[in-house]
């Protein structure tokens, strides 16, 4: 069945492309291992297909307790980004944790090593930032997070923004977007997010895609005050 | 077409085993305009998901929202995306349409299956986030002409246990990831491509909040 999940999945790479007029879109799926229990968080994935190479996300938890004390660090995560945001939804009870520039000290960053792609193919870095939610069921609609919720796998989505100053080899001078999901791509339910308290590596397979384009002739800033300016 | 071929043959043989999945995803594409009221997204399936025909429809909750056109855009950027600027190079405004970020109540989501052509197998409903990520592509801070015509979408699902057919007595959670572009911009009607994922199980076993409460209370 997961077999089956995979092929229909990296089939779809074929089948599922509409991308705006003179972008290049890819569908990349991978599978990697990080933790928010350890220090750096950081992710690391291996592309399973549509790229290959490997990429990672960062997420500053330069304010969060340190893991040798996974209580309080796990304690911190909770109170600071998912306690506040329960959404009392009758069936549907759930809190949502948002990691973002808003929530953080700085604004989460992704790095992609892309060795191929499936035509055109290209090769080279890209980097930039990164958003990211996650979903907690509160299954018994108490309220409360039990320990089979919190151990339970999660929703997880992120989006990412291309910095084009990062771009390496044929990502020089190129922009875009992406967006990722968690999916059980090869394994169980379990590859999608978990805390994994005590701290141990999380399991996390994601599918999304990237839109990436040549970025619009460079302007600067003072230029499009004067443009603005002149309309006013 | 070939490929098409291909998907059509794998996604009939997965039909079989979609009652005992633990879990589901479908490829969507449709269109909807947020300055509808209320804004309903829907759209079909697209080849390569396990559900391979049908419809999927997620209504926004604009409860309080303006309904004249220029005060309803004004709203919903001032509400939604402005307080959510993040510098970088790009900056970028990220607005998150949920209740914990000014909406009354969470999205409506709708699944009809009628995957293997015989019509309606089985609906399902919930919840749902949605997440529409907006470059500044000069970093400016001011959201420019062009800058809100295309960008990523994404959103977390939640599956109540009201489905049918053979969704009957599932409920669960997913995810979903994709994109959001603009066919004339910067007019407002917007189509929607996702890929969506959906963890499910069986929920028949009713639990009352006040027989875990109970259970909860013994142990501690």
């Amino acid at each position: 069945m997961k077999r089956l999940a995979l092929a229909m999945t990296a089939l779809a790479i074929v089948l599922f492309v509409v991308a705006p007029v003179g972008a290049t879109q890819f569908q990349p799926g991978s599978s990697g291992l990080g933790s928010f229990m350890k220090s750096p968080v950081v992710y690391e994935f291996n592309f399973l297909f549509g790229m290959t190479g490997t990429w990672s996300f960062t997420i500053d938890d330069s304010l969060w307790p340190d893991p040798s004390d996974p209580a309080a660090r796990f304690d911190y995560i909770w109170d600071t980004f998912f306690a506040g945001n329960y959404d009392a939804t009758p069936g549907a009870q759930a809190w949502r944790g948002y990691f973002d520039g808003l929530t953080l000290p700085t604004v989460p960053t992704f790095e992609m090593n892309v060795t191929s792609t499936i035509p055109p193919n290209m090769v080279g870095t890209l980097g930039g930032s990164a958003t990211f939610v996650i979903q907690v069921r509160d299954f018994v609609s108490d309220g409360v997070l039990s320990q089979a919720e919190k151990d339970n796998n999660h929703g997880f989505n992120v989006t990412l923004v291309i910095d084009p100053s990062q771009g390496t080899g044929d990502f020089v001078n190129m922009c875009g977007t992406g967006s990722m999901a968690a999916f059980a791509l090869t394994g169980g339910d379990e590859k999608r997010f978990n805390f994994v308290d005590p701290p141990d590596d999380d399991a996390l397979e994601l599918l999304g895609q990237m839109i990436i384009d040549p970025c619009p002739s460079p302007v600067e800033d003072s230029s499009w005050g004067t443009i603005k300016a002149l309309y006013k | 077409m070939r490929a098409l071929t291909i998907a059509v043959m794998i996604a009939l043989f997965a039909f079989a085993s979609i009652a005992n999945a633990d879990f589901v995803f479908y490829y969507g594409t449709g269109n909807g305009d947020f300055m509808d009221t209320p804004p309903v997204f829907t759209g079909g399936m697209d080849p390569g998901g396990m559900i391979t025909d049908g419809s999927w429809t997620i209504t926004i909750t604009d409860d309080g929202w303006p309904t004249d056109p220029v005060a309803r855009a004004a709203y919903i950027w001032d509400t939604f995306y402005a307080p959510n600027y993040m510098p970088g190079s790009p900056g970028f405004w990220k607005a998150y349409f949920d209740t914990d970020h000014g909406l009354a109540a969470m999205n409506a989501l709708q699944i009809v299956d009628e995957t293997g052509g015989a019509g309606v197998i089985g609906t399902m409903g919930g919840v749902c986030s949605v997440e529409i990520q907006v470059q500044d592509d000069n970093s400016n801070g001011i959201l420019d002409e062009g800058e809100f015509c295309d960008g990523a979408l994404t959103g977390q699902v939640i599956i109540i246990r009201d489905g049918s057919g053979i969704y009957d007595g599932l409920c669960g959670t997913g995810d979903y990831f994709g994109t959001y572009e603009k066919q004339s911009c910067p007019d407002t009607y917007e189509t929607w491509q996702f890929g969506m994922y959906l963890n499910l199980n069986d929920c028949t076993s009713p639990v009352q909040d006040m027989s875990w409460g109970g259970i909860k209370a013994l142990y501690q």
